[in-house]
């Protein structure tokens, strides 16, 4: 970057005409619109104009056959009273607390584990890239085979070794666990990002901590905690808004949602109203309740590392 | 920064011919013994990880009138059968369903790939100011909860007349898939120095052609990835099949497996059966784009 810069600083100084002709090219912006056109459109079309219809409708009675009806905030009036809706928000929550740290959490491990060069890496990373690319639909269903109590594998080998052997997906105690359990096997993507920041630090940080005296653990407590805290914490917001959402499927398929309301969560509740019960005006409320928790979640993050931060550098 | 890359690699070659030739077969025996050895946890981990698409393929030949129990049992061998993919073609048409997915595929993928392709390149030839605002607009697009966005496109989409066709499930790729491709692509052409677009230019080119035969052909690694990532992106497509599509003549594979579940959970060879022939597509495009893959982390630096 910097080299490109100096250079067209210098022709610039050397060739005057030459360099005012390639400028007008690229400050002449309507043909790299057209390029762009394509994206803008589908931004417009496909996120900008549907979330603001989903924000207006909120505020709306829709059954999507007759033509929206304005109710003004009673949806928010009703949301407050909705028994549903606290014990939706209260396992998304859950969830998030129990799936987030354990995923990145392995996939840092998995990361630190593979950091040098060995043997068969290749192997193990097509291994722990896979479950992330397997579908949505087909890896539910996995599962759902997995934790049956009866004939599924999981109970049969529990059963084997003696150890206790828990309904699964059927028990409101382990329901939400199960997927959990399910979310921790797809932490490929946050391993790839992980595994290539620990292996771009630079190296003669931990030879001048090793010349010093520190030793595996202090370098690592002292020397790569400390690089790799703003992407731990990028990922981890980005798990939080992933992982909220991507509930859905395995919600939908393996649990249904319950046993009870066990693992009703937000995203399937609002499918549920909107599709199956035809209030999408009460979903799309739903809904932003939904995005104003995952933005709370975010920004309190961030709030906390910048605090962290400020009293890092003063001691 | 980018300029250090090749430099990197030719110097990693030599060490490593270097190594190739003071290799023995005793010494290779030796080390692969104890690269084993040192590794253990990490070969524990990796078939704890192949586990889902194991008990997938398991699943898929184990013979449908035999409980699992009997592996544990041992009451008789059980030979893997061949059967279950036949039955589950049988009970719903997956035929039909994998050729609906795959004509979503050839359309979008493409599709896809130029938008972003092209979105990503005029973004990084824009005035700076232009370019951080963009940059924005995707990330705050990528923000943007999913089921808030199923809402309003229900209602869009069936006003266009676009439910129970491909088209709804094409669409996204407008969007170059994701935002989160087209600020992928974005970052390479980003990082091609000036000079080369300059000298294009000199030269009487368009910027239509400084894309095409200067650009594009220069950010090969990121584009292979986002084809593969794109790829998977529409095969496992499972919502928008399942809010916008109802008819068997256009559903597409993921929601017809899932119609599978649907008739009889409890016979799960066919459920398997179903999956295995679902993630076989995408676990070979994977597989095969791996080296491709392996430079978004270059990108993401």
């Amino acid at each position: 970057m910097v080299s490109a810069k100096s250079s067209s600083e210098k022709s610039s100084l050397v060739g005057v005409s030459f360099r005012r002709k390639s400028r007008d090219l690229f400050r002449r912006p309507l043909p790299l619109f057209l390029l762009l056109g394509p994206y803008l459109l589908g931004l417009f079309g496909l996120i900008l104009l549907p979330s603001l219809l989903s924000f207006g409708l909120a505020f709306t009675r829709y059954d999507a056959l007759t033509p929206p009806v304005w109710n003004g905030f009673s949806h928010l009036q009703r949301l407050l009273q909705d028994r549903l809706f606290w014990v939706a928000l209260g396992n998304s929550l859950a969830y998030l607390a129990l799936a987030v740290p354990l995923r990145i959490g392995g996939a840092f491990l998995l990361a630190l584990l593979l950091r040098q060069d060995a043997f068969g890496r290749g192997i193990v990373r097509f291994a722990i890239l896979l479950p992330t690319a397997i579908p949505d639909i087909a890896y539910a269903l996995i599962w759902l085979v997995t934790f049956n109590p009866r004939y599924g594998p999981l109970n049969l080998v529990l059963g084997g070794m003696g150890l206790p052997t828990p309904a699964w997906t059927l028990d409101a105690r382990t329901a939400l666990w199960a997927l959990v359990i399910m979310a921790v096997w797809q932490l490929g993507e946050s391993f790839v990002v992980l595994f290539a920041s620990l292996r771009s630090l630079p190296r003669h940080l931990f030879d001048a901590a090793a010349l010093d005296g520190a030793g595996p653990w202090n370098r690592f407590v002292h020397v790569t905690l400390p690089l790799l805290l703003p992407t731990l914490l990028i990922l981890t917001a980005r798990d939080l808004i992933v992982s909220l959402q991507a509930n859905f499927t395995p919600s939908l398929v393996v649990t249904k949602g319950g046993p009870g309301y066990a693992t009703l969560f937000l995203p399937l509740y609002s499918f549920i109203l909107a599709f199956e019960d035809l209030r999408l005006g009460y979903a799309a409320a739903v809904v932003w309740a939904m995005y104003a928790v995952t933005m709370a979640v975010v920004v309190g993050l961030f709030l906390l590392w910048r605090r962290w931060r400020f009293q890092g550098s003063l001691t | 920064m980018n300029y250090s890359a090749p430099d990197r690699k030719s110097r990693f070659r030599s060490i490593h011919r270097l190594t190739l030739r003071s290799l023995t077969l005793r010494s290779l025996i030796l080390r692969g013994l104890a690269l084993l050895g040192c590794s253990g946890p990490v070969w524990l981990l990796t078939l704890a990880l192949f586990y889902p698409f194991a008990w997938m393929i398991v699943g898929a030949l184990w013979p449908d009138n035999r409980p699992f129990s009997d592996w544990l049992a041992a009451s008789g061998p059980v030979t893997p059968s061949f059967a279950n993919f036949g039955v589950a073609a049988a009970a719903v048409p997956l035929g039909r369903f994998f050729f609906n997915s795959g004509r979503v595929v050839l359309l979008a993928v493409p599709l896809a790939l130029l938008v972003a392709s092209w979105a990503g390149f005029a973004m990084s030839r824009l005035p700076s100011r232009l370019q951080g605002w963009l940059v924005w607009l995707s990330v705050a697009a990528l923000l943007t909860p999913p089921t808030a966005l199923w809402l309003a496109r229900f209602p869009l989409f069936r006003l266009l007349g676009w439910l129970d066709t491909p088209l709804p499930l094409v669409a996204p790729a407008l969007l170059g898939g994701s935002p989160f491709f087209v600020l992928l692509l974005y970052n390479a052409y980003r990082r091609l120095p000036d000079e080369m677009l300059e000298a294009a230019a000199l030269d009487g080119a368009s910027i239509w052609h400084s894309w095409r035969l200067v650009a594009f052909p220069n950010v090969m690694g990121a584009t292979g990835a986002v084809v593969v990532l794109n790829f998977l992106y529409f095969w496992n497509n499972f919502t928008d099949p399942l809010l916008y599509v109802h008819s068997l003549d256009q559903m597409t594979l993921p929601v017809g497996v899932r119609l599978l579940a649907q008739m009889d959970e409890t016979r799960w060879p066919l459920l398997m059966a179903g999956s295995l022939i679902l993630s076989l597509p995408p676990a070979l495009a994977f597989a095969l784009g791996q080296r491709v893959l392996r430079d978004i982390s270059v990108t993401l630096r």
